[in-house]
Parts: C-alpha cells; sequence; structure tokens
C-alpha cells in the first residue's frame, strides 16, 4: 500500500501542478491578447498616415517588453515540470521490482508444443469463465483446437454471477430456491443471504415499501430462524429507522457495497460445491499462486546475488525455499524424510518400517549394515527388507 | 501487497512513460509557438526603432503578433490537456492496484473485494500475454468484456501491430517513421534498429537489382552509422560484387528472407525496452512460479495412479492429454518442503 501511496504522491503533484500551469498560460495569454488587441484598436482609431508620436512607440516598446518576457516565462515554467514529471517515474522504479522476471527460466514457455498446451488451458479458462467470445478469438488467432461439452455445467453459473454482478437477485434466488434441500445438506446460508438482500433493497426504496418488506420477511425468513435468529432480529431493527433513513442509523453497515461482494463470493463458494467442482479455475489458482510466490522467490533470488553465490540455484529440480500458499492450496501431503531432512522423490520414496515409522529409502540404506538395521525411533531390530514402499 | 510491488511495475511505468514522451511533445511545441511570438515582437520593435513609423504598419503587424498568440494560447491548452489525461491514466491504475486492500466498514481487508481484484488481475495479464503472441483480437475481446482497457497496455500494442504488418509485407517505412519519432530514446538505449532496417533496404535494392540505387542509399544513409558498425557496412557493401544466387555462406545469409523476421522480433524488443516492459509477460513468469510452487516431486510421479492435483487440474479437467501437461510441468523446478 505505501508503494502505491508514495506514487500516488508524486502523481497527484504532476497534476496539480499541470492544472495550475494550464490556468495560469490560460489566464495570462488571454490578457495578453486583450492588452495588444486594445493597442491594435487604439492605434486604428487614429487618422490615415498618422505616424506615431515617442510616447506611442514607446508604450509599444513597453508592451514587446512585456509580450518577450511573458511567452518565455511561460515556456520555462512549463519546463521546469520536468523534474516533477521525472519524479514520478523515479518513485514507480524505487518502490516497485521491474526486474521480476529473474526468477523465472526464459525457455518454458517459448516453444510451439508448450506455448500451444498454454493456449489450451487459457483456452478453457475462459469457456469455464463464461467468456466464450473471448475463447473463441483465442482459438481463432492461435489456433487451438476445441474441445466442446466441458462449458455447459457453467454457463448457468455465469450467468447468475453476471446478474449479481449487476445487482439482480432473482436468477440467483430462484436457482438457490431449487436446490433448497442440497443447500441445507452442505449448511450453507446463501439462500438466506440472498433473502436479506431483497429485504434490503426493499427498505432501500423507502417508507412506501415498508408493508411489502414486512411480508415478505414473514413469508421467507421463517424457514431461516434455526440458524439465523440473531440474524433476522437484525433485519427487522432496520425497519425502525425506515422513515428517518437507515443511512444515518446503526444499522447503515447494512447499506454496504462490501455485501454484494460477499454475496458473490458466497455464491461462487456454494455453488461451486454443490457441483463439486474447483471454485477458481485451474489457470486462476496456478497464476495466485504464483504471485504469492514471486515475492518471496525475488527476495531469495536478491540475498543470493549479494552472497555471490547464484549459483547454487540452477532452477531445475527444486525452488531454493519453502512457499507457504496457505491451507487451501495444500491438495494433499508430502513425505519428507526426518533423517535426510530431503522430500522423498521418486528414486527416493518413503518406506514403511515394521515398528509403523516412516523413513526415506535412502536413510533407510544408510542405517542398515547388512540385513540388520534398527529404527531410529524405536530401537527395534528388523530387517531392511520388511521395510514397505509407501503410497498416499 | 508484496505481490503488487514485485508484479505491478509495468502497469504503472508505460503510462508514465507516455506521459513523459507527452511532456517533451509539450515542451517542444511551446518552444516552437513561443518563438515565434518573440519573433514577431523583435519585428515590432525592429520597426517602432526607427523615426516616423506610420501606425497603419504598426496595426498589421500587431494583427499577426495577435494571431500567434492564439496559436500559443490554443496549443498550449491542447498540450497541457493531453498531459492532464496521461497523468490520469496513472492515476487510473494507481486506484485499481490499491483496491486490492480494500477495507471493510468493519475495518479489515475484504477478502471478497481480494478476489475480485485477483480476478481482475488475472484478466490483465492474460490481455498482455495475448498482446505478446500477437492474438490481438482475443485481447481487445478480452479488455472490452473484463472493462479494464484503461489498466492495460494495450494502445502501444496496438501501434506495433501496424508497424509489425508493415514489416511483414517487406516495407520499412512504418518501422522508419517509428525510430524518427523515438530518435532520442532510441539512441540512449543504442538501439540498431534503424542502421539494421537501412541494411536490409540496401539488401532489398540489390535483390531487385538496382545497384546503382543501392549505391546512392548506401551513400546517403551509412555514413552516420559509420563509427560503430564500420564492418558490417563493409560486409554489405561486398554484396555489390555478387550476383543474387551467390552461394558464399556470409553474403547468402544476408539475402535470407527470414531476416525480416529476425527485424520483426527486434522490433518488438525494442518496443518493449522503449516502455520498459521487461521481455517476458508477467503472465508466463507467474504461471511459471505457480506451477513450481504448487509442483511437489513426489505423488507427481506417480501420477498415473496416485494424481497429483496439479497435474490432475491441468489435464482432467481441462483435457489436455496428461503426455503434454507433464512436459510442461517437468520443464518447472518443484516446490521444497522440509
Amino acid at each position: 500500500m505505501d508503494a502505491c501511496c508514495a506514487v500516488e504522491r508524486e502523481v497527484d503533484r504532476v497534476l496539480s501542478k499541470f492544472g495550475i500551469i494550464g490556468e495560469h498560460a490560460n489566464r495570462t495569454l488571454c490578457d495578453l491578447i486583450a492588452y495588444i488587441q486594445g493597442l491594435k484598436l487604439e492605434l486604428e482609431a487614429a487618422p490615415d498616415g498618422h505616424v506615431l508620436s515617442p510616447i506611442q512607440s514607446d508604450l509599444l516598446k513597453q508592451a514587446m517588453v512585456k509580450v518577450k518576457e511573458t511567452v518565455s516565462r511561460l515556456a520555462t515554467d512549463h519546463r521546469d515540470l520536468h523534474s516533477t514529471v521525472s519524479k514520478v517515474g523515479k518513485a514507480v522504479d524505487r518502490n516497485f521490482t521491474a526486474d521480476f522476471a529473474v526468477t523465472s527460466r526464459d525457455d518454458i514457455f517459448n516453444d510451439h508444443e508448450k506455448l500451444s498446451v498454454l493456449n489450451k488451458v487459457v483456452y478453457q479458462h475462459f469457456c469455464r469463465q463464461g467468456m466464450q467470445d473471448v475463447a473463441n478469438e483465442l482459438a481463432k488467432e492461435a489456433s487451438v483446437k476445441i474441445e466442446c461439452g466441458s462449458s455447459e455445467t457453467f454457463m448457468e453459473l455465469n450467468h447468475i454471477l453476471e446478474s449479481l454482478k449487476n445487482k439482480e437477485l432473482e436468477p440467483a434466488l430462484a436457482w438457490a430456491t431449487a436446490l433448497h434441500d442440497n443447500l441445507e445438506a452442505i449448511n450453507s446460508s446463501l439462500e438466506f443471504k440472498l433473502h436479506r438482500l431483497k429485504f434490503i433493497e426493499l427498505l432501500k426504496q423507502g417508507a412506501a415499501y415498508q408493508t411489502e418488506a414486512i411480508a415478505y420477511a414473514r413469508t421467507h425468513f421463517y424457514q431461516f430462524v434455526k440458524r439465523h435468529e440473531k440474524d433476522i432480529q437484525m433485519l427487522m431493527g432496520m425497519l425502525l429507522f425506515v422513515p428517518n433513513g437507515i443511512s444515518s442509523s446503526p444499522y447503515s453497515f447494512m447499506l454496504d457495497n462490501e455485501m454484494w461482494i460477499e454475496i458473490y463470493e458466497v455464491f461462487t463458494l456454494d455453488a461451486c460445491n454443490l457441483l463439486g467442482v474447483s471454485v477458481d479455475s485451474p489457470l486462476a489458482t496456478c497464476v495466485n499462486a504464483g504471485c504469492t510466490a514471486i515475492p518471496a522467490l525475488l527476495n531469495i533470488k536478491q540475498v543470493m546475488m549479494q552472497r555471490q553465490v547464484t549459483g547454487i540455484w540452477n532452477g531445475k529440480d527444486e525452488l531454493p525455499i519453502e512457499i507457504d500458499l496457505g491451507t487451501d492450496k495444500r491438495y494433499h501431503s508430502m513425505f519428507a524424510c526426518p533423517i535426510l531432512r530431503q522430500q522423498s522423490t521418486e528414486s527416493n520414496p518413503p518406506m514403511r518400517l515394521l515398528c509403523g515409522h516412516v523413513i526415506s529409502r535412502d536413510a533407510l540404506t544408510k542405517l542398515s549394515s547388512g540385513n540388520k538395521m534398527k529404527c531410529p525411533y524405536c530401537p527395534i531390530e528388523q530387517s531392511p527388507t520388511d521395510a514397505k514402499l509407501i503410497f498416499f | 501487497m508484496a505481490d503488487v510491488k514485485s508484479l505491478e511495475h509495468p502497469t504503472l511505468k508505460v503510462p508514465y512513460e507516455i506521459l513523459n514522451k507527452k511532456f517533451r511533445a509539450a515542451q517542444k511545441t511551446l518552444d516552437r509557438e513561443v518563438s515565434h511570438v518573440q519573433q514577431a515582437a523583435i519585428e515590432i520593435e525592429k520597426t517602432i526603432s526607427v523615426d516616423s513609423v506610420k501606425s497603419n504598419d504598426i496595426t498589421k503587424l500587431l494583427g499577426g503578433m495577435v494571431e500567434k498568440l492564439q496559436v500559443l494560447k490554443r496549443k498550449a491548452e491542447e498540450s497541457i490537456t493531453e498531459e492532464l489525461q496521461a497523468t490520469n491514466v496513472c492515476k487510473r491504475r494507481l486506484e485499481h492496484l490499491k483496491e486490492h486492500a480494500t477495507l471493510t466498514s468493519s475495518g479489515v481487508v475484504s477478502q471478497g473485494a481480494l478476489n475480485q481484484w485477483r480476478r481482475k488481475r488475472l484478466d490483465r495479464m492474460v490481455v498482455e500475454y495475448f498482446l505478446r503472441n500477437g492474438y490481438y483480437n482475443a485481447a481487445i475481446t478480452l479488455a472490452e468484456r473484463s472493462n479494464i482497457k484503461d489498466l492495460t497496455n494495450i494502445d502501444i500494442f496496438l501501434t506495433s501491430r501496424e508497424v509489425e504488418k508493415s514489416l511483414a509485407s517487406h516495407e520499412t517505412s512504418k518501422c522508419l517513421s517509428w525510430c524518427h519519432d523515438n530518435r532520442s530514446k532510441l539512441r540512449k538505449l543504442r538501439s540498431n534498429m534503424e542502421f539494421n532496417l537501412r541494411i536490409q533496404e540496401f539488401v532489398e535494392l540489390i535483390r531487385s537489382d538496382r545497384r546503382m540505387d543501392a549505391i546512392k542509399h548506401a551513400r546517403k544513409h551509412f555514413p552516420t552509422f559509420e563509427d560503430e558498425h564500420l564492418n558490417t557496412i563493409k560486409k554489405a557493401m561486398a554484396l555489390l560484387a555478387f550476383p543474387v544466387s551467390t552461394e558464399i555462406p556470409s553474403y547468402k545469409m544476408l539475402f535470407d528472407e527470414g531476416r525480416w523476421d529476425v527485424l520483426i522480433e527486434e522490433f518488438r524488443q525494442e518496443n518493449y525496452r522503449l516502455f520498459q516492459l521487461a521481455s517476458h509477460s508477467v503472465f508466463t513468469v507467474a504461471l511459471q512460479a505457480g506451477l513450481s510452487a504448487l509442483k511437489t516431486p513426489y505423488p507427481f510421479c506417480y501420477c498415473n495412479s496416485f494424481v497429483s492435483p496439479i497435474l490432475y487440474s491441468l489435464t482432467g479437467v481441462l483435457s489436455v492429454t496428461p503426455k503434454i501437461a507433464r512436459i510442461v510441468i517437468r520443464a518447472v523446478p518443484s516446490v521444497r518442503s522440509t
């Protein structure tokens, strides 16, 4: 945030200075034009063949000096703004990383085969996002082979999401009502939240609609009393303030735009949950994970450069650091050997010992002498051949 | 926040470069108009310095001056409005970047707003990826659908599309005028674009067997590049001695049609440098890092029996054949865990 604010300060400065200079130029030039025109009119009024009097020519000389000064001042004033403008560029450079690509290898996506995989992934992403037109254009320009069928599941969802963006509740409400039992089964509050928004929208329209709002509450809210008693009480409390305007009441937060953003998220989450698909498309998941990972990678790269040990990061097998993407991006468990402190790989898979402890195969070979070994945790003696490869 | 800092440099730097360019242009126009006015003033001063001046002559000159002042006023207004517009583009992008940390009324960062911002960011990145790969229509459609035209650098890519097209049809004029527009900046970057274009023109003249014209062309354009590129010039001049069908490798190479594609690629890279764009799109960089961060080495190798989710996401849902998906995934490093 600081980075944005720092740049914004400079941008604001540029805006105000350009505003001032624009206004100033306009005013002074207008004055100047009027002044010269006045002189001209004065001279025109003189009879034909009139010769300038010394006073008049002095006046003219003064006028010319003034003109020259004013216009050259204008040009210098504008030139002086250069430092203000270039400060914006410096602020951008100082606060943002120009060379974000150092963490990546440039040969990943540059051959034709990989590019076409990537384009296909992007194509599917837009199909799923409901932007069929974008997907079609891409297919045409990047010659992606089209496979149909996968996008239909998302058609209805995207239609509803689109209407939620436009603050229309009806399609979402119809969907939620139809799937009432399924939503109850996953303990979803989506339906209640949709009705709540509808109710708030009615109240927003003022006192004339309050009977309608009450009627709406009577027909719909009773089924949610069990789980949402508190919320319903709050909604009813809003009714007190309808005549004086809810926006100046303790309930003003109910009118926040945040409600609409929230309903959008809740709908996406619950609908995807019901359909058994992940919320974000795989492409979005990957890119967002990348955006989380890059700052950490940039940091470590910089440290490595300072210590002059860049060679360690060959970028081939493993990233140099662990990256925490948060629990929702952890898709399965991983095994890191407690003895060697290494992640298991194809050639070094986890092995389960007789006693139930698990170590990696390399550790197992190192610990065993002949056909005997002791478990490093519980000193049970066993044969290394008893250990079993495990999958998870 | 850190991701904004690391990834949004081009989002802000490009409009800044445009603003800077506008500023320079404005200064040039202002200087020119100011000097016109000043010349008029000097002329009037000269006229009144002699004795007994007729008022008729002066009024005529004064009339001319008023006109020039009016031109100056109009031009100043126009230039400053353009500069303000360019600055406002920066401002809008900053506002968008700040949206990622929208606070709810209770003062915490709103997760919903953040998710929406992320979706928008992905769209922005994809637009840039499309543009870099030349999928212009897809880029425009997406930018309009998601209403992010202001937030992407679509305009500079569209200008470059024109130049690329003309280069692809073996024309140099558009690219030369681009070089001319950005002359001072290109010189600072030590760009060889103009020189390479001139050489190519020379080669084309010989190809069409207009050798005299080729010599004239060489006389006119090559001397400016003498200091830096004397060797290349010598080699090019030697072409005059050979037929187009020559088999000598170093000259045959100059006649290669593929040199036009090299020019297009060179132009693209120079254009990126001009606006301080990195040579890779943010999209591929982020995707690569993301694949690495999600990829775990162990279950991955057993993906036929135990499907790794990342591979699954690329294969199952996306109906990309596992074999190809694996090519991409094998290429990136995996995450570390201890």
